[in-house]
């Protein structure tokens, strides 16, 4: 009986989703690594993040979804490997995006990247 | 002992409970098996395309109901002759005249226009052409054409059963060959309930989730939930009305390289659509 009550919900509601954009087949780095780096990093500050405090007036755009989106700041189609790019170094791909240059390393890109892939969407 | 006539009731509620069920568990399991064919290869039945199109005519005169329509001229019709040829040749055709191949097989199909006016009165008319028809190709015309040329189309097509194929035809061609100036755009106060409306009517439901705004669940652009408490817009401009007219209108010359196109939006829905996206959204 334990199933009846998430397979009637299923039927109810929504529940086929699109796949990811980028599959987790196709995800490298580590998520748990990636999740102190996003704190230490202070992305919270300006993202929102799912399973991370959360922090009241953002500057940027959530990224609870961010593993189904079809594009990287609008402009870089959305792989590991972009995602990777675009954390350590937004200004070269985006001039004057708000998104600041942090220094991050490419390993550390990784698996903030590992971290923010894996969120389940809402 | 239960009396006689509560026993009746509450056969009757069984009754109509336990049938309620078995209807939604039926409903449930044709939705769930994928039994019913989405294509458009199969048409609907005869029966469910008479009630569609029942249900059409009374939701029409419903809506048009307080319309009035002006004197259709044959001066309006040969100026609806222009609006026609450009907008509404390319589905519906003409007397003589083919659709474009592409909406030939669209389902329901658009059909001619001559013979509407004896199914539709003037002022039904324009309210299809100004509101559209859901589920079907007929979109809204309102965001794109003014009250006058939406008119002006009515016209021609009141016109068009007295027009010999030829004539039509004839007609046709030389609007196609004439240039249509936009109508001047008049400035008024920002509305943000408009914006609403405006931001379907450019199809920005499709790439972006707008709470709010019901639709399918897409992630090609970013979800607009809590856009306005964001510090900046597309990560380039300040968040303000004036730079998401801008952003909204010309994306390109903010952010070059993105995927959002520009989409042809003028200065006043611009405007409707930043104040709904910034005030109003719930």
């Amino acid at each position: 009986m334990r199933w009846l009550a998430p397979t009637l919900l299923c039927l109810l509601a929504a529940c086929e989703q699109d796949r990811a954009a980028v599959p987790p087949a196709e995800r490298s780095g580590n998520r748990y690594v990636g999740r102190e780096l996003l704190l230490s990093y202070g992305c919270v500050a300006c993202h929102r993040i799912r399973g991370l405090p959360q922090v009241a007036g953002q500057a940027g755009p959530p990224l609870e979804r961010v593993a189904f989106g079809s594009y990287i700041g609008g402009v870089l189609p959305n792989t590991q490997a972009n995602m990777e790019r675009w954390i350590m170094h937004p200004r070269a791909i985006s001039p004057g995006t708000a998104m600041p240059e942090l220094g991050v390393s490419e390993a550390e890109a990784r698996d903030m990247a590992a971290y923010l892939y894996q969120q389940v969407p809402p | 002992m239960i009396s006689r006539r509560r026993l009746v009731w509450w056969t009757v509620l069984a009754t109509l409970a336990v049938a309620g069920l078995l209807g939604a568990a039926v409903a449930v399991l044709v939705v769930r098996s994928g039994w019913y064919n989405a294509g458009a290869m199969q048409q609907h039945f005869q029966p469910t395309f008479k009630l569609l199109e029942l249900g059409l005519r009374y939701s029409v005169r419903h809506h048009a109901r307080d319309i009035v329509a002006p004197p259709l001229t044959a001066a309006m019709a040969q100026r609806g002759a222009q609006v026609y040829a450009q907008h509404c040749l390319p589905c519906h055709g003409a007397p003589g005249v083919a659709p474009e191949l592409a909406t030939l097989a669209l389902q329901p199909s658009p059909g001619p226009l001559v013979n509407m006016t004896r199914r539709w009165q003037p002022n039904e008319l324009y309210w299809i052409v100004s509101n559209g028809i859901k589920m079907t190709g007929m979109p809204a015309w309102a965001f794109r054409l003014s009250e006058q040329e939406m008119w002006q189309a009515v016209a021609f097509v009141a016109a068009l059963p007295g027009l010999p194929p030829q004539e039509g035809a004839a007609m046709l061609a030389e609007a196609r060959r004439a240039t249509v100036a936009p109508p001047a755009e008049a400035s008024v106060q920002p509305d943000a309930k408009r914006g609403r409306i405006a931001l379907t009517q450019y199809a920005c439901r499709s790439c972006h989730m707008i709470p709010g705004l019901p639709g399918p669940t897409v992630d090609m652009g970013p979800s607009l939930k809590g856009l306005a408490k964001q510090a900046y817009i597309a990560g380039h401009l300040p968040t303000s009305e004036d730079n998401m007219v801008r952003w909204i209108r010309h994306p390109e010359q903010v952010k070059p390289g993105t995927a959002m196109p520009a989409l042809q939006v003028s200065e006043r829905d611009a405007r409707d659509m930043a104040r709904w996206l910034l005030s109003e959204q719930p």
